[in-house]
């Protein structure tokens, strides 16, 4: 529980990380609570895709573990992380091109048995008309935002309690992207979810963030204000 | 060229065209799933056919040996044929080629292998593959000894011989099977692939792996699946191969780059394309070897057939146009 | 006045202009070579007899060398072209009716060119496909081969060992220069009789060592560095010069080349041709196991490979180990070993031996270099920098390297490009031009397709409509590699460096297309073409320091981070001599401090070089800060085009693009590190500019 009271969503205690043995991530320490946004700075070698893809299961824990809604999911397979209430956006949207909009919305919901899944598909189109008007075209002739649209959608239908955005904003006109955060915003209304958005430096939306973090080289820099961010940045790079 | 032989190639040439068809399909499957050119079916196929042969063949002359691993077991002591039925036989060895491929889909596609290069996962393959010939070289089987068919050895004309130049066609039990199966199992993969949830996530892998994993995939169950059936698959197109033209190792290997290059045919992606090249690669043999375009001698059939072959996959490869040259970043 | 030693490193970063010396240099290779020519001195005649077969293998395995592990295609063919070759060769070598035969040499000529003449139109017949259906096409020419030739029993001894009219085919031996070879004639030295087969083991060293020779001038050669490009990454050789069509073709040739010599071997080694049921197509498999698990790039443990192949199942006779396992072996072991095989982690584990761990070798050079400034009255700060004259230097020697600067006043222009994909227009109608020795940049969101109009400009991909000139000359219609020629080069979005080759092969790759030496006088030893590679070296190294990359010239790319990697590509692109740069996203990745550190370098290179840039960035401040020019590009038109106070006062592209939250009258972060950094006139174009910039500096 945070000062607030919102229950602790994610927990990462010390955690170092890596493929192959190599450390990435060095002593990690996160707490997400439900109904924040939080926003991770870094760029691409600081850590901050490593970290997203360590949580999700893809990259091995080396020390430390993370805990979601307080089980330690440090062993777990992804499929169980998902099934336990993660969703994924990953840089680059990454939707299955050759499948149409229905199609991908279904495999994100792979988790859950046959009889939700066409429920949560009505209550995702409600979350993104302009996905709704869409179920039937092909995800890869979908516009740059649309296609975020859709990965965001796609990740909420196991209906998670973490929501992971990765850039949002890369190749996006910034006109889009602010319609994605106030998307975001609606999420966490609810106090039902902890959203975190990872972000390159110069693409921080700070007004839709509750938080910044700030990871480079592999270690998070403790909870700051804009204005100093750039400044620890600048210090810490070599 | 012999016209009168038109329905004998037609219908002998489409039928043989059958036995074609099977190594394309585990290919593409699991080229859809891994993006790599699974070999090691060329492997399982090799051991479908040697142990076919194994376990149901009964003929009497031969003494009772089999599985000698060296020159230094006297074979006439060692060793025992277990000498099935032939349907049985062939059940144990489909089940013994999903086995097999299961458990190598499982291990290529667990959280420590994924990182590997697809450059790497297809040495793994070939080496798979050399291995799993390699032992079966190692059994001594006899390859011109043909083990009896599951189906019986019942032989149909299916066209009166007024059509066939007045030569009888006979069609054997197996040459049907094996046409009807092929048949039967690509509209069997279509419908999974099209409307069942499993196949979806098999296309969406296909499309990208990552993001599915991201999607709560299980990875490995699906990867396991795919293998396992496209091994059993490539295992009875070992057993029926083993039926037609014996149990030789080094033949299988053959089989499976002839599959390769009818499997490319349709890009390594599209099942439909790739029968359709199964389909053409028989008619083609089969003309040539009744006589449809006169007498050739073997070294120009082989020329012709191989010609044809690769020209249709060049022609196909720049109809798709769906890569061009520069936009390839690599070979493999 | 210090000038440092410019290849001075802990390591050694020992010239490539010498390469057979270098290659001998390493106490393995001298040990391996005393190993191989006492062979025959202490194992018995069978082994010598299994050596002499191994040797051929071992020559065609370095033709797959160039083929695989630098080209990276697959050929299935290698095993019907070889013993093809030995076919031919005494089919060509027997006596005719008459009497008379052929001369051996003229013969060997015939198959080997002949070999490579199929290997190439193989490889021409399969223009611009992808590598897989090489395979398929090689592995039908294996199939033709195999029911042609090994059906003829006057070329293959057939199944009973003779041709058409029952008669043993035989092959003779060659006499050579008056050694005689025959399997009949014995030989005394000094007393001692030495066994025929010995005779016949130091003649094909002979050969084999011929064949060395020319394969490690090659690799060291700037056609190997082409060959390496080409097979890592098809899209960055062509940026580069580099033809990947004509590469391709010249790999399977020298393969094709190989086993034909491989074949001649063969031929002259056996007396009966060998019989064809060893070489179906599986046997091109295991042909393709051996540079497998040697290593790509591993010429010494190919060798070692293929001998250990033909040896070990003769040594372990009892447990009939077939070919089929030993390219299991190969196979599985190279996965074991990772792309660069057993040479590859040898090499690794003797450098670690050597010259310890990557800290140390990349460290040390730091401390010497602080001690020999202090010790010259330099002071320690900026460690990692260059002095003053170091800098003028590295300049002055890459200034040298370019070619000279155009008189054109426009470096590109793209009139009217439209691009579709399906129904996506990723390019419509859009124009850009490009002045000569300006920063030009592009901004835009993705799908406003100035990665297209890159790929366009730069012929990775054709556009559908409109036209494209580079100084003043339309290139429409040429492709990337001829475009290169014109002078210029791009980098790309994911950084394509080759990860297995170290910094020094990555930027002396660039060098290909400024080297004009033809190949084949590297190949022969010529001094003046290996000083032209010396040459491309010391421009390489003046790169590397200006890029801040010298200390690891002796890396391996793929364990470098991030940036390094980065700068290493932008280095190349330099090497290739271009008078247009194209950088697609060159601070992608990178956090705000490398960034920034990268932009000054470029504006640095820029100004003192006179080189026109045109970048694509995502990182908006950079490049309205940095850029001459400015276009924004959205939904593939030009939305806006003009100076960076132009386009950021354009109501639409803030409305558009920028958004409402961008900050771009802060104070410039590009300009401040010129001025910190630029101690006075370098290069031929500061001057009045730095010192403008200088002065506009605010905090």
């Amino acid at each position: 529980m945070n000062a607030a009271g919102e229950p602790i969503v994610l927990e990462v205690r010390q955690l170092v990380a890596g493929y192959s043995g190599q450390a990435v991530l060095h002593q990690v320490d996160i707490e997400l609570h439900a109904g924040e946004i939080v926003s991770l700075l870094g760029a691409n070698g600081a850590g901050k895709s490593t970290l997203l893809k360590t949580i999700m299961g893809t990259v091995p824990v080396i020390r430390g573990e993370i805990h979601l809604l307080g089980q330690n999911i440090s062993d777990w397979a992804p499929y169980k992380r998902v099934s336990t209430g993660i969703g994924f956006s990953p840089e680059g949207r990454r939707v299955f091109a050759n499948l149409t909009v229905e199609e991908n919305l279904l495999i994100g919901a792979t988790s859950m048995s046959r009889a939700h899944r066409r429920d949560q598909i009505n209550a995702v189109g409600d979350l993104f008309p302009v996905l709704a008007q869409r179920m039937n075209q092909r995800a890869g002739t979908l516009s740059g935002g649309e296609q975020q649209m859709l990965a965001v959608a796609r990740a909420m239908m196991t209906k998670p309690r973490l929501l992971m955005v990765e850039e949002p904003s890369q190749g996006l006109a910034p006109v889009v992207v602010e319609r994605i955060y106030e998307t975001l915003r609606e999420i966490v209304s609810q106090g039902e979810v902890a959203v975190l958005v990872a972000e390159q430096f110069q693409q921080v939306n700070e007004e839709a963030s509750d938080r910044i973090l700030v990871i480079d080289k592999g270690v998070v820099i403790p909870d700051s204000e804009l204005a100093s961010v750039t400044a620890a940045a600048a210090e810490v790079a070599p | 060229m012999h016209f009168d032989l038109f329905f004998t190639v037609l219908l002998a040439g489409g039928i043989s065209a059958g036995l074609y068809g099977f190594l394309p399909i585990s290919l593409i499957l699991t080229y859809r799933i891994s993006r790599t050119i699974a070999f090691v079916h060329g492997g399982i196929a090799a051991l479908g056919a040697i142990l076919y042969w194994i376990f149901s063949l009964h003929n009497d002359f031969l003494p009772n040996y089999i599985i000698t691993f060296s020159q230094a077991q006297d074979p006439k002591t060692f060793g025992h044929r277990p000498k099935w039925e032939p349907f049985p036989s062939m059940l144990a060895v489909v089940a013994i080629g999903a086995i097999l491929a299961g458990t190598y889909g499982f291990i290529v596609m667990s959280r420590q292998l994924a990182s590997l290069t697809v450059l790497t996962l297809t040495i793994v393959s070939l080496g798979a593959m050399m291995g799993m010939v390699g032992v079966s070289s190692l059994m001594n089987v006899d390859a011109n000894v043909f083990p009896d068919s599951p189906f019986g050895s019942g032989r149909h004309k299916l066209l009166p011989e007024s059509m066939t130049s007045h030569q009888p066609l006979l069609i054997t039990n197996n040459q049907i099977f094996t046409f009807l199966t092929v048949v039967g199992l690509s509209l069997v993969l279509a419908v999974f692939l099209t409307r069942t949830h499993t196949g979806l996530v098999i296309r969406a892998l296909a499309d990208d792996q990552e993001a599915g994993v991201w999607c709560g995939v299980k990875l490995r169950a699906v990867g396991t699946l795919v293998y396992g059936v496209s091994g059993a698959i490539a295992a009875l197109a070992g057993v029926l191969t083993s039926i037609t033209v014996g149990a030789n190792p080094a033949d299988m290997l053959v089989f499976l780059l002839d599959g390769l290059a009818i499997a490319i045919v349709g890009g390594l992606r599209s099942l439909p394309l790739s029968l359709i090249g199964a389909l053409l690669y028989g008619l083609t043999e089969t003309a040539l070897k009744v006589g449809f375009f006169g007498e050739v001698s073997l070294p120009v059939q082989a020329v012709v057939l191989y010609g044809a072959l690769l020209s249709i996959i060049v022609v196909v490869a720049r109809l798709r146009r769906d890569t061009f040259f520069l936009l390839e970043r690599q070979s493999l | 006045m210090i000038s440092l030693p410019t290849l001075n490193r802990v390591e050694g970063a020992r010239t490539n202009s010498r390469p057979v010396i270098r290659a001998m240099s390493s106490p393995g290779a001298l040990g391996f070579l005393l190993i191989i020519l006492t062979f025959p001195m202490w194992r018995p005649t069978y082994m010598v007899f299994t050596a002499n077969a191994a040797l051929p293998i071992a020559i065609t395995a370095l033709g797959l060398l160039v083929l695989v592990g630098w080209t990276r295609e697959i050929s299935l063919a290698t095993s019907g072209m070889f013993v093809s070759a030995a076919y031919f060769d005494g089919w060509l070598n027997r006596p005719h009716p008459g009497g008379h035969s052929w001369p051996w040499v003229v013969t060997a000529l015939v198959v080997v060119l002949s070999s490579a003449g199929v290997m190439a139109l193989v490889a021409l017949s399969s223009a611009k496909l992808p590598g897989i259906y090489l395979v398929v096409l090689t592995y039908g020419l294996q199939v033709v081969i195999e029911k042609t030739v090994f059906t003829y029993g006057y070329l293959s001894g057939g199944l009973g060992g003779g041709d058409e009219n029952g008669n043993i085919v035989v092959n003779r031996r060659p006499q050579f220069f008056g050694l005689n070879l025959s399997t009949q004639a014995t030989h005394r030295w000094f007393g001692h009789t030495i066994t025929q087969e010995s005779i016949f083991y130091f003649f094909s060293l002979g050969w084999l060592a011929i064949v060395l020779v020319l394969i490690v001038r090659l690799r060291r050669s700037p056609m190997g560095l082409g060959f390496l490009l080409v097979g890592a990454d098809r899209q960055a050789a062509a940026a580069i010069g580099v033809n990947p069509l004509r590469f391709r073709i010249y790999a399977f040739a020298t393969s094709g080349l190989l086993a034909g010599v491989g074949g001649v071997l063969v031929n002259w080694l056996y007396v009966n041709p060998p019989a064809f049921a060893n070489y179906f197509s599986p046997y091109s498999l295991v042909l393709l196991s051996i540079p497998v698990l040697a290593g790509l790039d591993s010429i010494a443990f190919i060798v070692l490979v293929a001998a250990m192949f033909e040896i070990v199942p003769v040594q372990l006779e009892s447990l009939r180990i077939s070919p089929f396992l030993l390219a299991s072996v190969g196979l599985l072991g190279g996965a074991v070993f990772g792309s660069r095989g057993m040479g590859g982690r040898a090499h690794d584990i003797w450098r670690y031996v050597m010259y310890g761990d990557r800290i140390t070798r990349t460290q040390r050079e730091r401390v010497d270099t602080a001690v020999l400034r202090s010790s010259a009255g330099v002071s320690g700060e900026g460690m990692d920098k260059l002095t003053p004259e170091q800098r003028t230097h590295a300049l002055s020697v890459l200034e040298a390297w370019l070619p000279p600067r155009t008189e054109t006043t426009y470096a590109a222009k793209a009139d009217n490009i439209s691009v579709h994909f399906g129904s996506i227009k990723a390019l419509d109608g859009a124009s850009i031009v490009v002045p000569t020795q300006q920063m030009v940049g592009l901004l835009g969101p993705n799908g406003a397709g100035k990665t297209t109009l890159f790929d366009v400009i730069s012929g990775v991909r054709p556009p559908n409509s409109g036209t494209v000139s580079l100084f003043d000359k339309d290139v429409t219609r040429m492709h990337a590699w001829d475009r290169s020629k014109l002078g210029m080069a791009r980098t790309f979005q994911t950084t394509r460096v080759m990860t297995d080759l170290t910094v020094g092969d990555n930027l002396v790759a660039g060098a290909y297309q400024r080297i004009k030496a033809h190949p084949a006088l590297f190949l022969a030893g010529v001094p003046s073409a290996w000083r032209q590679m010396r040459a491309a070296e010391e421009a390489a190294f003046a790169a590397a320091q200006l890029l801040d990359i010298d200390r690891y010239w002796n890396e391996r790319c793929g364990t470098l981070e991030f940036s390094a990697r980065r700068r290493t590509e932008i280095g190349r692109c330099l090497l290739a001599g271009p008078r247009l740069l194209l950088l697609d996203e060159p601070a992608a990745g990178l956090d705000p401090a490398s960034s920034v550190a990268l932009f000054t370098l470029l504006k640095q290179i820029h100004e003192d070089l006179g080189l026109t840039v045109l970048l694509v960035e995502h990182y908006v401040k950079a490049v309205l800060d940095s850029c001459d020019l400015v276009y924004v590009l959205a939904e593939g038109k030009v939305l806006a085009r003009g100076t960076a106070a132009e386009v950021t006062a354009n109501a639409e592209v803030r409305e558009r693009y920028l958004g409402t939250r961008m900050k771009y009258n802060a104070p410039s972060i590009v300009a401040e590190e010129v001025g910190l950094s630029g101690n006075g006139a370098t290069g031929k174009h500061a001057g009045s500019a730095a010192a403008e910039e200088q002065a506009s500096v605010t905090r």
